[in-house]
């Protein structure tokens, strides 16, 4: 008998007798969480990215995201911009900003600019995945992360989110997701925050009005 | 010398150890402030435990079912599962990955299975360096030593400790700043992720319905573990299956609540399988490594089964009185605290660990904090009750129970001997086992009986 079978044998010899106090089943209709006070869900999203140490511009339409991206890296003198999602990259050629669409000396990086799959208003959070283009890398690797959302990508819960990809990709499921709450972060020493501990010390959104 | 010897020795001399306490304090203390500001995202955290704790009892209930659910759902996405009963079987089977990739180096995000296993002195045997990319972690390894607790590794050390370790192993100057500190870590580790063969993380929580693993971190250095490497390794205790990916929601509230006190931590990320065909990097292989090691005796005793609904937060650590005093080493256990006292014995033996479970006031503290609500002080009483009942006290204790019960029985065997040969005794009998910093009551001269009749007549 191999393992799994000895330990599959084990278990169910295990749970013959249930469990000596089982717990009552609560109630799973009521939220836990606090109640929204805000009207729509990218003003909830908003507050709660701004309590986190992300930086966030609101765009009010695609052209307004475009000068403001443009003014923002052109006043940062970045050179070592890397994009890699088609819809970023024609927009970038658009508004004439240097990108780098492969992983050449991505160690050099400086930028990664990169789309999402979804907001949470209750965390803040910004959810990406490895099925877009920017893959696994361009949104934990670079020093500064800039991520391009819409305000129609919003969702109140982290449930909604996570039925959102469910239902979107079904059996095409991205083999990474991760929900980011800010930047990278650490507090192991004394409990002191340090921003930039492995991933991106800068996290910075750009939310464009749908 | 025996387990619980050593723990007396440690934990005399750690208790007094005031730098220590203030150290410990400075760290939990900071915690206990976040952790406040995090509950007020909740509007019914009671509600959420109740859920936390019902969903966790269920699926534990279920385990087997649970299991081959998730089993078959990762293996349809290429994941290969393997199950490992023992320590032995589960080093084994990723000495066969590693010997695959002819491994150098494997880069590691935070894993107490990983100690659990012992896998860090394994690959050094191997020579294969594992390199703690975790900041805390990073610390503990370069010091040699073991993590200090199971959230926050090196929370026993100051500012000047962590800068002196850098300074002796790594050359680096001395600084009092975190921020300096943390970003030799940084630049140190940034190149290994991209050099590593093979990267090896734990797991938060198996997912069943999608078939992948779930990790949590603030750091990102699980994130970058699990991208740049050729294969993943992920290794977890087979009790940490949730059913479904929407239960995360809950779960990943919980955790980082209790956990450090945040709304959410900085990464929640998913891994459901190796890089696919349309997607543009990712290993090439991923295992996901289900380790028994003691989990199913646990599981086969129906009063303590619920320990195995543990999500690893470290609240009932922080919230201890007795870890708070004595700290995470002293245990000498892959899990500290109260949950540590509560499965030690199960994992590692009942004869060498139990005397945790008789260190503790049951003050009850770790059960009110719990976010799983599991009943820790109950299940501290009932690993008392199996070393008794399984015959494992010391010969002195049952001798002396016996003593004390024939005579205990009887008044007339309590009053045959005078107050002050009782003084005496007592102060001969527990000369050693009462402590040297608590002075021993005096018996009164008169007993209570001889009071209760003389000031009844009275009246």
């Amino acid at each position: 008998m191999d393992s799994r079978e000895k330990i599959l044998e084990k278990i169910k010899k295990a749970l013959i007798i249930p469990t000596d106090k089982p717990m009552p089943k609560p109630d799973f209709k009521k939220s836990p969480y606090i109640q929204f006070t805000e009207a729509t869900c990218e003003v909830a999203f908003a507050d709660a990215y701004n309590k986190g140490k992300g930086e966030f511009y609101f765009c009010e339409s695609l052209e307004v995201f475009l000068t403001q991206l443009k003014h923002y890296l052109d006043n940062k003198n970045f050179t070592k911009i890397f994009i890699w999602e088609e819809y970023l990259q024609e927009l970038a050629k658009f508004i004439k900003i240097d990108f780098q669409n492969n992983d050449k000396n991505l160690n050099d990086i400086e930028v990664g600019i990169t789309l999402c799959e979804a907001l949470v208003a209750r965390t803040g959070s910004i959810v990406v995945s490895s099925k877009q283009s920017a893959g696994r890398r361009l949104t934990i690797f670079p020093p500064i992360h800039i991520v391009v959302a819409f305000t129609s990508q919003c969702v109140w819960e982290i449930k909604d989110a996570l039925t959102l990809l469910k239902t979107q990709y079904e059996n095409n499921f991205p083999s990474m997701i991760s929900f980011i709450t800010g930047p990278s972060q650490t507090a192991d020493i004394e409990k002191t925050l340090v921003l930039g501990a492995h991933g991106p010390k800068e996290l910075i959104l750009f939310l464009v009005k749908e | 010398m025996k387990e619980s010897k050593k723990f007396s020795e440690i934990v005399d001399k750690k208790s007094f150890d005031i730098k220590h306490r203030q150290t410990i304090n400075h760290n939990i203390g900071k915690y206990n402030v976040a952790v406040q500001r995090g509950l007020l995202s909740f509007d019914d955290h009671e509600l959420a435990r109740e859920r936390a704790a019902y969903i966790k009892t269920e699926t534990i209930e279920n385990l087997d079912k649970y299991l081959l659910m998730f089993e078959e759902n990762f293996t349809k996405k290429g994941g290969k599962v393997i199950w490992a009963a023992t320590i032995q079987e589960a080093l084994a089977q990723i000495d066969i990955i590693l010997t695959k990739y002819n491994a150098k180096s494997v880069v590691k995000s935070k894993s107490m299975t990983t100690e659990e296993i012992g896998l860090n002195e394994f690959l050094e045997h191997k020579n294969i360096a594992p390199i703690e990319t975790d900041l805390g972690e990073y610390i503990v390894q370069l010091a040699h030593q073991k993590p200090y607790h199971i959230v926050t590794p090196a929370m026993h050390l100051r500012k000047e400790d962590v800068a002196k370790i850098f300074h002796d192993t790594l050359g680096t100057p001395i600084t009092d700043d975190a921020q300096v500190l943390t970003m030799i870590c940084r630049n140190n580790v940034r190149q290994k992720y991209i050099e590593a063969e093979v990267g090896i993380t734990g797991a938060n929580f198996l997912i069943a319905d999608v078939g992948g693993i779930a990790i949590t971190e603030n750091e990102g250095n699980a994130r970058l573990t699990t991208t740049f490497p050729k294969v993943h390794i992920a290794i977890a205790g087979l009790e940490k299956i949730i059913p479904s990916l929407e239960d995360l929601d809950l779960f990943w509230s919980m955790l980082a609540t209790s956990g450090t006190g945040q709304r959410l931590t900085v990464y929640n990320s998913i891994l459901t399988g190796a890089k696919q065909n349309d997607e543009t990097d990712g290993p090439e292989e991923m295992y996901v490594v289900l380790l028994d090691n003691g989990r199913t005796n646990l599981l086969a005793d129906e009063k303590k089964r619920q320990a195995l609904n543990c999500i690893r937060c470290g609240a009932c650590l922080n919230i201890c009185p007795v870890y708070k005093n004595i700290g995470g080493h002293s245990y000498n256990t892959t899990y500290s605290g109260p949950i540590g006292a509560v499965i030690a014995p199960h994992l590692e033996g009942m004869a060498k660990f139990k005397h945790l479970s008789y260190a503790s006031s049951l003050c009850g503290a770790c059960g009110t904090v719990c976010p799983v609500k599991i009943d820790l002080p109950q299940l501290l009483v009932l690993n008392r009750q199996e070393s008794v009942e399984t015959g494992l006290q010391p010969i002195s204790e049952k001798w002396a129970m016996n003593i004390w019960q024939t005579i205990m029985q009887k008044r007339k065997r309590v009053d045959s001997v005078s107050t002050r040969f009782k003084n005496v005794g007592f102060k001969q009998f527990f000369k050693t086992s009462w402590g040297k910093r608590r002075a021993m009551p005096t018996i009164a001269k008169q007993s209570f009986q001889a009071w209760w009749r003389a000031n009844k007549m009275k009246k």
